[in-house]
């Protein structure tokens, strides 16, 4: 080996300004979907160590079955939303300002039976949870799934 | 077990290479790096793979950053140019690079920054560009002025251009930022800083370049960029 990686730095918090052109939230696009398809909502927030929304965050979002890409930025209140098509889990990168290095997880789609899945096996019991979207009350097909950044229930975050 | 294959692994990232979650001198990094230790995944399909964005994706003058506008920005022209590559110097080709930066007042057309400096008309300060098949990617736009920030009394980023890269895979992803040789604020930015190991920190510093400089046009700089390189030894089931 003779090169090293190039380092990772923040977005910071102007990252709209080159990063927009490809915001984009419909993961259904890649698989035009049929009108019986299953169209999920997936919405969440991305919350800091003090509990506040964090409103310079942008989450990439990759499911590999279909090739589905989504890019999404947080409002002023910490929130995105995108829509896929659904499948086992999907494979999310997070960035903001005070971020120096992208953050790597994933996003499960059921709580079936995770204990078959060879990567949420690795985490502890207690914490798997935080991997699983939940359903919203009286919203069929909406499912909720935030990033928690710090504490008691913090997001499993993924090195690979 | 669908999702394990016979794809060779992305090696490890070396140590001191990239910069922790957290950093104090950074203070944004308090309330948002993670606390609990991340959990070490295999790598499966998910990760070996990524999304790919064709030529369809950048626009013919999408690369000059100062054609975008009826009039030409303010500032020194100069152009950034290098090789994407992997941890064996192998071409990366064909994969998408975004940029965005201040203008030559250190001011962002962004509606947030509230740097009391003059937005410049001309400027946007966004660009794309696709590595060819031998990985080398071209830039036209004008050097970033310096900008102050809140971090610390009497912080000023030293001028920096972002830049966003896909590369093959989803662990080849790497949003980073290139700075100036000489720049005097270097030293003293808790960002550029944060990167433990002092030779890969200078390595996000571009290198003036005569031959990329153009005659009577641009001043010419380059900045080679490395992405997770896969192991060549075949992986042992």
């Amino acid at each position: 080996m003779s090169f090293t990686v190039t380092g990772s730095q923040t977005v910071g918090p102007f990252f709209h300004v080159g990063l927009a052109g490809l915001f984009q939230s419909d993961m259904t696009r890649a698989v035009r979907p049929k009108p019986d398809t299953t169209v999920l909502n997936i919405r969440g927030r991305v919350i800091d160590g003090d509990g506040n929304g964090v409103p310079d965050a942008m989450l990439e979002v990759w499911q590999v079955e279909t090739g589905g890409f989504a890019r999404v930025p947080t409002d002023a209140d910490g929130v995105f939303s995108f829509t896929t098509v659904p499948s086992p889990f999907l494979s999310v990168t997070i960035f903001m300002r005070g971020l120096l290095r992208q953050l790597h997880t994933r996003i499960y789609l059921s709580d079936g039976s995770p204990t078959d899945d060879p990567v949420l096996r690795l985490v502890e019991p207690a914490r798997r949870g935080t991997l699983i979207a939940r359903p919203i009350a009286g919203a069929d097909s909406h499912l909720e799934w935030n990033v928690v950044l710090q504490g008691e229930d913090e997001t499993v975050f993924f090195e690979c | 077990m669908a999702e394990l294959t016979e794809e060779p692994r992305f090696r490890p990232v070396q140590p001191g290479t990239q910069p922790p979650h957290l950093y104090p001198d950074y203070k944004s990094t308090v309330k948002r790096a993670p606390t609990k230790p991340l959990v070490v995944i295999p790598q499966t399909l998910s990760e070996l793979t990524g999304p790919v964005f064709g030529r369809e994706a950048v626009g013919p003058s999408d690369h000059d950053l100062t054609a975008h506008h009826a009039g030409e920005p303010l500032g020194e022209r100069i152009i950034v140019t290098g090789r994407v590559m992997d941890e064996d110097g192998r071409a990366v080709p064909e994969t998408l690079i975004e940029i965005w930066q201040a203008n030559a007042a250190g001011r962002y057309a962004h509606k947030i920054d509230q740097h009391d400096a003059p937005l410049d008309p001309n400027f946007a300060g966004c660009g794309r560009a696709m590595t060819d098949e031998q990985g080398v990617y071209r830039f036209v736009t004008i050097k970033p002025g310096a900008y102050p920030w809140k971090n610390h009394p009497n912080a000023w980023r030293p001028a920096h251009i972002h830049l966003s890269l896909f590369g093959q895979a989803f662990l080849t992803r790497l949003v980073t930022q290139m700075y100036f040789p000489g720049d005097p604020l270097l030293p003293f930015d808790p960002i550029f800083n944060s990167i433990p190991d002092e030779r890969a920190r200078y390595h996000l510093v571009s290198k003036f370049d005569w031959d990329t400089t153009t005659p009577m046009t641009a001043l010419g700089f380059r900045f080679d960029i490395v992405l997770r390189g896969r192991d060549q030894t075949p992986w042992e089931k």
